[in-house]
This record gives C-alpha cells, sequence and structure tokens, in this order.
C-alpha cells in the first residue's frame, strides 16, 4: 500500500459539480503530476462539507478547508502547499460576514464549531463510491453488531428506549413503527426508504445520499433483521440523478462484500435492497402515496388508517422510513440508547439536520442537536441577515412547514418548544426572509405550488386551494375587501380539517399562519396598496 | 416510416419483457421506454402495446402517466428545459428567468419550439435551493441562473 503525505478531498456532491468541481479535480491532478508530486499527493472524492459556495478542497494533515472557484489559482496552491508547505491565505475558506471581535479560525473547525455531525459524519470525509472507506470509518459494524449479538426484539427495543422519532416530517416514533410490523403476522414484510425529497427547500437527504450511501443500506438491512423483512426499497424522486447513481453503486459493492443478498455475514439472515425512481409528484412523499407510486398507479394517499405499518406495499406489514431517520439508527445500535439520548432535549433526542438559506450570510447544510435555538441558527452557523436588513421571519421546514416571525425566533427547534407556538418542525429546511420580502407575495407562490401538486383525489384540497390561491391573488392586487379575510380564514379552517392528507392541511396552515402573524400587511394591501417587496400589484396604481 | 415503427414497437417489447416476470417497476419501465423515443413522449401506441403485453387495461395506464409531471402524452423537444418554480426559488428571480426563456425560445410553458429543439417545463424543488434561481436542461443543472446568462447556457443545446 502506497503511503502519501498530503491527502486532498474534494467535494463532488451535485451543488460542487454545478460550481465547477470536475473541472477543478482534472487541473490538481494535472499540475500535481506536472510537479512531480503525484506518489506524495492522494486525491479523493467526498461529499461537500455543506458551505454553499465554490468548490471545496480539504487537506490533510491540518484539515485545512481551500474555497476553489478559479483554476488559475491551482498552479500557485500545488506550488505554495502542496511542495512547499505553505498554505495559501487567500483561498481558504472564510465566512464572509460583517467582521467581529474575534477573528474566525479558518480551518474545518470553523463550519463544525457550532454543529454536532452524527448523520453527516461521513458525509465530507470519505469517498462515497469506495465501501472500503465507510467500512474504515466503522461502516457495517453495527450490522454486524446487530446481526451477531443482538436478537430482533433487542434491536427494537433499542430504538424505542433512544426515542428516534422519525424525521420526515411527522415525528412518529420510529422504535414503535418497527414493532408494529414486527408483530404484524402477515409475510412477506418491506422496508421502504423514503427518499422521495420533494418539499422545497429541503436537500438534507440528497445531501446524505450523495455524501454516505452505505449508511442507508446498512440501516435499512438493519431494520429488515428487526421487523423479520426481507426486500427494502429506496424511493428516490427521479430529479436526483446523482443521489441514484450513488446508491445503486453501493448496493452493488455491498452485494459483493456479502453486506447484502443471500446469508449477510454468514448469519443466515437475507435482505436485498433496491432502488426506484420516482416521476415527479411532490404527494409522493407521503407514505401512503408513496407506496401506491411503488406499485405502479398514480400517486394518490390512501384512507389512514390502516397504517403502512400493518397493510402498506402490496396490502403487506411495510416500514416506511426516512433516509435521515435510518442513518440515525446505526449510532444508536452501536453505542447505545443512553447515549444517544444524551444528546438533544426531552421529547426530542439526537440531532437534526437542516439546511439553511434564503436570506442568511451563510448558506449551508448543518446539523445540530435538538434544543438550539433558530436564532443562533441563523446568527450564529447562518452568520445574520446580509447588508444589515433585520429577518422579517423563518419558514421552518419547507413549503409545508411554519411561519415563525421574528419575535419567536428564540424558540428552540425540538417537538415541543414548537408546538407550543403552534409550529411544527418538519422536514428541517429553514428559510430566512428579511424585511423586503412580502408575505403576501409568499403566499401566493407558495399556494401556486399546492395548487399545482394536488393530486386531486379530496374536493377540500382540490377545490379549496384553487379558491384560497383566488382570494390571495386578489389581495396581491388590492381588489378585495378587509371583511374577505374572515372568509379565507374560514376557508382554510375547513380545507385544514377536512383534508385527507397533509398536502392539504398544509397548504391551509400556510394560510392561517400568514393571517395571524401579518394581516396587517394584508390589510395594507387592500387600504393603501403598500407592498414591502413592490411586487405585488396593488403598489403600481398607488 | 412503417419499418421505423416496427423497429420501436419491437425495442418496446424486448423492454417490457424485462419487467414482465415481476409485472413491476412500471414507473421504471415507463421511463425508460419514453426515453427511448425520439420526441421524449409516451405516445399512444406504446401504451397499447403496454396494455396488452401487461393485461391492464390503457385507462388506468393513462392515469397513472398523467400523474407524474416527468411523463408526457404529447411529443416534446430534444431538450426539456425545467424551471424550478418552488418558492425558494421564486424569491430569488424565477419569473424574470422564466419571462426571459419564453421570450428567447418563443414559447410558453408547456410548448415546444417549432423546430422541436426544445420544451419548456416548470419544475418543483430540486433541492439545490442554495444556488436558486435553478434551471435544469435535461440532465444539467443550472444555479444562480440570470437572463443575462441563458443565452451562453442555451447556446450549447442549440442545433447549428
Amino acid at each position: 500500500m502506497k503511503i502519501y503525505r498530503l491527502h486532498v478531498l474534494i467535494s463532488t456532491d451535485s451543488r460542487s459539480i454545478l460550481r465547477g468541481a470536475l473541472e477543478i479535480e482534472a487541473k490538481l491532478k494535472e499540475e500535481i503530476k506536472k510537479q512531480g508530486l503525484e506518489n506524495e499527493v492522494q486525491i479523493l472524492r467526498t461529499g461537500g462539507w455543506g458551505v454553499e459556495e465554490g468548490v471545496q478542497v480539504t487537506v490533510y494533515p491540518g484539515g485545512l478547508i481551500y474555497i476553489l472557484k478559479d483554476e488559475d489559482d491551482i498552479p500557485f496552491l500545488v506550488t505554495e502547499h502542496f511542495l512547499k508547505g505553505r498554505p495559501v491565505k487567500k483561498l481558504l475558506f472564510e465566512i464572509e460576514a460583517p467582521p467581529r471581535v474575534e477573528a474566525p479560525p479558518t480551518v474545518e473547525e470553523e463550519i463544525l464549531r457550532k454543529q454536532t455531525r452524527l448523520v453527516l459524519r461521513n458525509v465530507g470525509l470519505i469517498n462515497p463510491d469506495d465501501i472500503k472507506e465507510y467500512i474504515a470509518q466503522d461502516g457495517y459494524q453495527a450490522l454486524a453488531k446487530a446481526l451477531t449479538s443482538m436478537k430482533p426484539g433487542e434491536i427494537i427495543q433499542v430504538v424505542k428506549d433512544a426515542e428516534l422519532w422519525g424525521r420526515g416530517g411527522a415525528g412518529f416514533p420510529t422504535g414503535f413503527k418497527w414493532e408494529l410490523t414486527a408483530k404484524s403476522p402477515n409475510t412477506p414484510k418491506y422496508i421502504i426508504c423514503n427518499a422521495d425529497e420533494g418539499e422545497p427547500g429541503t436537500f438534507k437527504d440528497r445531501v446524505i445520499m450523495e455524501g454516505d450511501p452505505h449508511s442507508i443500506i446498512e440501516a435499512m438491512t438493519i431494520s429488515g433483521f428487526a421487523t423479520g423483512a426481507t426486500k427494502g426499497y429506496i424511493y428516490v424522486r427521479g430529479e436526483y440523478d446523482l443521489s441514484i447513481l450513488r446508491l445503486n453503486r453501493a448496493i452493488e459493492q455491498a452485494r459483493e462484500y456479502g453486506l447484502l443478498g443471500e446469508n449477510i455475514l454468514g448469519s443466515g439472515f437475507s435482505f436485498d435492497i433496491e432502488v426506484r425512481n420516482g416521476a415527479g409528484s411532490y404527494v409522493c412523499g407521503e407514505e401512503t402515496a408513496l407506496i401506491e407510486s411503488l406499485e405502479g398507479k398514480r400517486g394518490e394517499p390512501r384512507f389512514k388508517p390502516p397504517y403502512p405499518s400493518t397493510v402498506g406495499l402490496w396490502g403487506k406489514p411495510t416500514v416506511v422510513n426516512n433516509v435521515e431517520t435510518l442513518a440515525n439508527i446505526l449510532l444508536i445500535v452501536l453505542k447505545g440508547a443512553d447515549w444517544y439520548k444524551n444528546l438533544g432535549v426531552e421529547d426530542s433526542r439526537g440531532t437534526k439536520v437542516a439546511t439553511l438559506f434564503g436570506d442568511v450570510n451563510v448558506k449551508g447544510v448543518i446539523e445540530v442537536p435538538f434544543g438550539y435555538s433558530l436564532r443562533d441558527l441563523v446568527y450564529e452557523i447562518g452568520h445574520g441577515v446580509p447588508g444589515g436588513k433585520s429577518l422579517k421571519m423563518v419558514q421552518l421546514g419547507g413549503s409545508s412547514g411554519s411561519f415563525i416571525p421574528a419575535d419567536h425566533l428564540d424558540t428552540p427547534i425540538d417537538w415541543k418548544s414548537l408546538r407550543q407556538i403552534g409550529a411544527g418542525q418538519g422536514s428541517g429546511a429553514i428559510l430566512v426572509l428579511d424585511e423586503t420580502r412580502c408575505v403576501v407575495d409568499f403566499l401566493k407562490n407558495l399556494l401556486k405550488f399546492f395548487n399545482h401538486e394536488s393530486c386531486g383525489k379530496c374536493v377540500p384540497c382540490r377545490v379549496g386551494i384553487a379558491k384560497a390561491l383566488d382570494l390571495v391573488d386578489r389581495v396581491s392586487e388590492g381588489n378585495i375587501a378587509v371583511e374577505e379575510l374572515e372568509f379565507m380564514q374560514n376557508l382554510a379552517q375547513v380545507i385544514r380539517g377536512t383534508s385527507l392528507c397533509g398536502l392539504g392541511q398544509a397548504a391551509a396552515n400556510q394560510i392561517l399562519e400568514a393571517l395571524k402573524y401579518f394581516k396587517p400587511e394584508f390589510i395594507s394591501h387592500i387600504e393603501t396598496g403598500y407592498c414591502p417587496a413592490q411586487k405585488c400589484g396593488g403598489f403600481k396604481h398607488v | 416510416m412503417k419499418c421505423e415503427e416496427t423497429l420501436y414497437s419491437k425495442e418496446i417489447l424486448g423492454l417490457i419483457e424485462k419487467y414482465k416476470a415481476t409485472g413491476e417497476p412500471l414507473l421504471t419501465l415507463l421511463h425508460e421506454i419514453q426515453d427511448l423515443h425520439p420526441d421524449n413522449h409516451l405516445p399512444a401506441t406504446a401504451l397499447k402495446l403496454i396494455s396488452k403485453e401487461l393485461k391492464m387495461p390503457v385507462s388506468t395506464l393513462y392515469s397513472t402517466v398523467s400523474f407524474y409531471s416527468m411523463f408526457s402524452l404529447k411529443p416534446r423537444g430534444r431538450h426539456i428545459v425545467r424551471v424550478c418554480s418552488s418558492p425558494p426559488c421564486k424569491l430569488d428571480g424565477t419569473d424574470v428567468v422564466l419571462e426571459a426563456l419564453e421570450k428567447r425560445l418563443g414559447i410558453g410553458v408547456g410548448e415546444t419550439t417549432p423546430d422541436r429543439n426544445f420544451t419548456l417545463e416548470e419544475q418543483s424543488c430540486l433541492g439545490v435551493c442554495s444556488l436558486s434561481p435553478v434551471v435544469m436542461i435535461d440532465e444539467d443543472v443550472f444555479g444562480n441562473v440570470t437572463p443575462q446568462r441563458l443565452p451562453v447556457i442555451l447556446e450549447s443545446y442549440e442545433e447549428d
């Protein structure tokens, strides 16, 4: 085996590739060869650090992160750092934010300082296309432990004890889900990984699948062993090409190593996984709609109960878990429930992967323990709102999430505290809006989205959202009476109360929350035509 | 023409054969058949063939195909331009980009250029929200798109 002096990790997730990662990699290789360093410097592909800027190149030892945007910088970098051992300051990762009293250190700790990376522990560090690197980071240890020293019931118990709740948005206790399926007398049983990440503003699952695909495969296999399932499906959005490619490669490698397929690790347990592509439908993220879609039908939600845990895919007991939920399983099995429960707060254990974007200085994918306040997330990790503007609101949990106005910013992110202000954490998307954004225009876009994605099965959602959109349109044109806002609220309440699945309920919630926190803005649109973003029609007539 | 059609049917039958044993997965099969067609869509002849082979009513197939936004029953252009129109992208000016695209291509959303080169579609969130607004052409994703950048982006897909 070759021993290298320097290890250079290049981020090659889909967003980095967009920013030219492959060109940078080729140029680096060329330059290293030119300077005769090919036996000293090793170039490896990894996922990204969650920094949304340039191509991230991490150099070990030292863990220095360079942000490369220009190929012309590469010869200098290679000469200075790789050859002469002097870090190139001007290319190092720095946070573009108003200067603070203490200068931020420009090493990997800066990104990770406030974060606790459990689910993302391997993302950015290992090559997702190489199972050996995953195994070197204790990969497949949890599976080995589960298969050789635990009984299925024990695994379910440890997941229950760890109080792991689903990370897809609804927050259903995972262990309980598994138990229901395990107890069902029907066979065969199925495990489905819900990777239909369609929630606008959410790309955490994509980061996990592109950066650490083996962790999903390992966790699904454990789940299969615990519940008695023999087959797993990963339902990935049709638009996520790179995720599909990397998952398929990982599955192939796992099969080759005997970690998937017949008689895994000689334990007598057999389990296999297939990747299935979606075809462009938001509602298929709802678990019963996803199951319908897997069966090759229209992705329309089913009536519940019965729940998929007992009557799921092809009418058989089925566990449906989100990508991030599954990624949590491994550490729980390896380190135990007590260790896991140390993270987070009561009723919300562990960490949450979130995507921070919108009007913040530093956008990215982050992971923090539950209990972190939104203010800290936006101002500490996100380094505040650009241009010195003040924050108007945060939309937590994607388009079907909740409005959090500035006065609620100190609310910790955990199920209980959020419920107290009538919100939910949803998928973990954190969209920051500054004071120049218009709530009416934002709500209009939200409703347009829901109107388009409504599957049409139930009337309140199909007809109600279209009607509500019309009302909001009229608000934005100033062509409505203030009293009609009352009607809009009633309409939203009916939609929320009578829709079949979460889509209609979520759409109605957006209306109710917009009115709850920003009614004066609606009224000023109607009465004076004033729009803070100068986007709405009424403004032009003034 | 006739000969081309038979060739096309043969290829479809080959694909169906692959899945016939299990009868699933239908969506993957539809994806593959759609990719096969030069006009990027699922023509009625293809649906009829699938219906016959998989013993499934055409109406059921139609209801499935028409449900998903990635399938099309109408012929489409060689390149599909998808503009992300989800709320986060809208905040960053999707509308301006869409307008510029419509003007440049001379078509509206859901339409195809007369030379059959481009079809313009709206697309829900592509999961690259930190680079909004986002446009996807075929399988390539472009972030931070502005009307000024559009000519350069479109150039490589334009026919000589």
